[in-house]
């Protein structure tokens, strides 16, 4: 059932459209991550549905209720912010009592409510101290308590473990789904650490320029992404992608001694230009070989090697060539494509250097083809090659 | 620092450690005794002037001429004093809370919000405190009296009546409060605000339960400051009103009533001034601390 529904909903400022034409249907219960770089629109998203931004046109809908021109308050949601948010001269109980107080419900009721969401966040402790007396993972969880008492339609969460160490932003994280589990609310959860999206998510949206570009099970956007955006964006390290053309039924790089034959099940013609994608991980040194299903032997030259303690990630270029210095730090920029570069990932007790030249196959099956001028992916995995069927 | 520490420690608590020169610590401490000189004196002196027998205020010095301490009690008996202070209180009272509610709202507005024109609109708002309020005294009277006809209807007159002396108080104490209320709107994070509309308030319902609490201080100090403007003034009551305590005549009016044909009891006066005084001192003495935590705590932290 759908339980959060946006329809067409867009977003334009004077001369900028922060949220393109965004359709969700969200189930009951679902716990969905809207993700993408900085910018892209997932938290104008967000706000459309809270009602503190108004969107320029299209609908949106809570439990059956078009909601599009109501007030954040009068929407049955809860909401908690990426900076906490607490209203510093309330003590803790007056923070989580805010809401239900305007609402004039009983002090039973109130009482009830913030005792059953103090327990299960273990605040119980601090109710009656001031939030600048808390740490801060402590804020956070009164901060989820106020959204809890509630008792919402939907929760929506913008980057709420953002400003949190990293050490305490995994604990948060477990609990978080802990909590989503135990109260089964709708909770639409905005974030830009691909990590929390897929380890959290039922679905998730990813979102570029304002627009959708795959709505999708965590599993499904890593094996299948539907365009070259979601292949570079989901996954650490990410995908690498080599600029090609179909020739004689074959993917041939033009700077790359590679030929993989394309069954003609794909439906590509020859002169297309086509983008091929690996992960680091679908890339395997010729002597290691693991996989039946490899294409022939690439030779490339390694560039960088960086042990990552359970593996080494590898930075191969083409035989020769100088290529940029390019790395994986900033995940905000993969939109353009890298290529005639590969990452791959081999065991720590792998002997590899620097400068050395290394004989490699890509696992055919986990090949990912797009489509240069649309973007679009054309086919995951390609078919085993035509002499081994036959054999 | 204790939250319970009065006002002079907190004002006092210089940090003057051992260190420092023996220069410095007297300089210190002698600009500061010659500062509450000079602002206290005037008080001790009213005090002498009200001890004072009445026929011999004029050789009141350093201790009173002669000692006639009923001269607290005369200043209501010779004057309905007490009237005058009622119509200072109510105007004085009236004027704040309409500059409070109407600042609140423009310095939400100035302080919160992007729209056109804004900056315009605001300097122009700013401009009108540089005018002295005698600029205005001929249109204003001509207006407040019933003698503007615009259109066919002619503006009200509010001559002897508390609203022509708040009207014009209201319209020139607003610009201050307006700036320094923007100025502290607009620290407060905006996600506090969005919290509190997801959660149950409009966002006038934010602005007075969120917003303002937080921003107390300059709350408090703009609140104050008009109390204090509306209290003392004359110079609008003077054009307005007649000076009886019936046609809402405010404190100046009355301590001028002392003063008659024959004689001036400035034994009374002083008093008069004295018990005049003591309001708005209680107003401050109870406001202090709003204003001296919010200065100190810092509390517009997310």
């Amino acid at each position: 059932m759908t339980h959060l529904k946006l329809d067409g909903v867009t977003k334009r400022y004077s001369d900028v459209v922060a949220v393109d034409d965004m359709n969700l249907d969200i189930k009951d219960g679902e716990f969905i991550s809207l993700i993408g770089p900085s910018g892209c629109g997932k938290s104008t998203t967000l706000e459309t549905v809270s009602g503190l931004t108004k969107p320029t046109s299209g609908l949106i809908e809570i439990a059956g209720t078009d909601v599009t021109n109501k007030p954040p308050k009068d929407r049955d949601i809860a909401m908690v912010f990426q900076n906490i948010a607490l209203f510093p001269h309330m003590t803790v109980r007056e923070n989580l009592t805010f809401g239900l107080r305007l609402k004039n419900y009983k002090h039973s009721e109130i009482d009830k409510r913030v005792d059953q969401a103090a327990d299960i966040l273990q605040i119980n402790g601090m109710l009656d101290r001031m939030p600048d007396e808390l740490s801060g993972g402590q804020r956070q969880r009164v901060a989820i308590g106020r959204a809890i008492v509630m008792d919402p339609e939907v929760f929506l969460m913008d980057e709420p473990l953002a400003n949190l160490d990293a050490k305490l932003r995994v604990h948060m994280r477990t609990e978080l789904q802990r909590l989503q589990q135990e109260l089964d609310v709708t909770t639409v959860y905005v974030t830009h650490d691909q990590a929390e999206a897929m380890t959290m998510s039922d679905r998730i949206a990813i979102i570029n320029d304002g627009q959708l570009q795959q709505f999708a099970p965590p599993l499904e956007c890593y094996n299948e992404p539907a365009n070259l955006f979601v292949a570079g964006f989901v996954g650490s390290p990410s995908m690498r992608f080599i600029n090609g053309q179909i020739n004689g039924g074959s993917f041939v790089a033009p700077d790359l001694d590679m030929d993989i034959d394309i069954p003609p099940s794909v439906g590509a013609n020859d002169g297309d230009d086509v983008v091929l994608g690996v992960r680091p991980e679908d890339v395997y040194l010729d002597s290691h070989r693991t996989t039946a299903t490899a294409t022939d032997v690439i030779t490339m030259e390694v560039d960088v090697v960086q042990p990552m303690g359970d593996e080494l990630v590898v930075y191969l270029r083409p035989e020769g060539a100088d290529v940029a210095f390019e790395t994986d730090l900033d995940e905000g920029d993969q939109t353009d494509t890298q290529t005639d570069q590969l990452l791959m990932t081999v065991e720590p007790t792998v002997d590899i250097e620097t400068g050395e030249t290394v004989d490699i196959a890509l696992d055919r099956a986990q090949i990912h083809l797009f489509d240069n001028a649309t973007g679009d992916a054309l086919v995951h995995g390609l078919e085993p090659r035509v002499e081994q069927v036959s054999n | 620092m204790a939250p319970d520490s009065s006002l002079s420690d907190r004002l006092f608590a210089v940090d003057l450690d051992d260190d420092s020169s023996p220069l410095f610590r007297y300089t210190f401490y002698g600009t500061t005794l010659l500062i509450l000189l000079i602002s206290l004196f005037p008080f001790y002196y009213l005090l002498m002037l009200a001890l004072s027998s009445p026929g011999e205020t004029t050789s009141a010095g350093l201790l009173p001429a002669g000692f006639d301490p009923t001269s607290f009690i005369g200043a209501f008996q010779a004057v309905p004093f007490h009237l005058y202070m009622r119509n200072s209180l109510i105007i004085a009272t009236g004027v704040t809370a309409f500059v409070l509610v109407f600042a609140s709202l423009a310095g939400y507005t100035f302080g919160r919000m992007e729209f056109r024109g804004k900056r315009p609109l605001f300097l122009l708002l700013i401009s009108i405190s540089y005018f002295p309020g005698a600029t205005f005294i001929v249109g204003l009277f001509k207006l407040l009296t019933g003698n503007v006809t615009v259109l066919g209807v002619s503006s009200p007159n509010l001559f002897n009546s508390p609203a022509a002396v708040g009207l014009p108080l209201t319209a020139l104490s607003l610009p201050f409060a307006i700036l320094l209320l923007t100025t502290f709107y607009s620290q407060i994070p905006d996600g506090l605000e969005d919290a509190a509309r997801v959660t149950g308030t409009t966002r006038i319902g934010a602005l007075y339960r969120i917003i303002a609490p937080l921003s107390a201080p300059g709350f408090v100090t703009a609140g104050i400051l008009t109390f204090i403007t509306a209290y003392n003034e004359f110079f609008f009551s003077q054009l307005m009103t007649t000076g009886s305590p019936q046609n809402w005549s405010p404190i100046v009016w009355g301590l001028l009533r002392y003063q008659t044909e024959v004689s001036v009891r400035y034994d009374l006066m002083a008093a008069a001034s004295l018990i005049g005084v003591v309001p708005v001192a209680l107003i401050v003495l109870l406001a202090q601390r709003k204003i001296v935590s919010g200065l100190t705590s810092g509390s517009i932290k997310g």
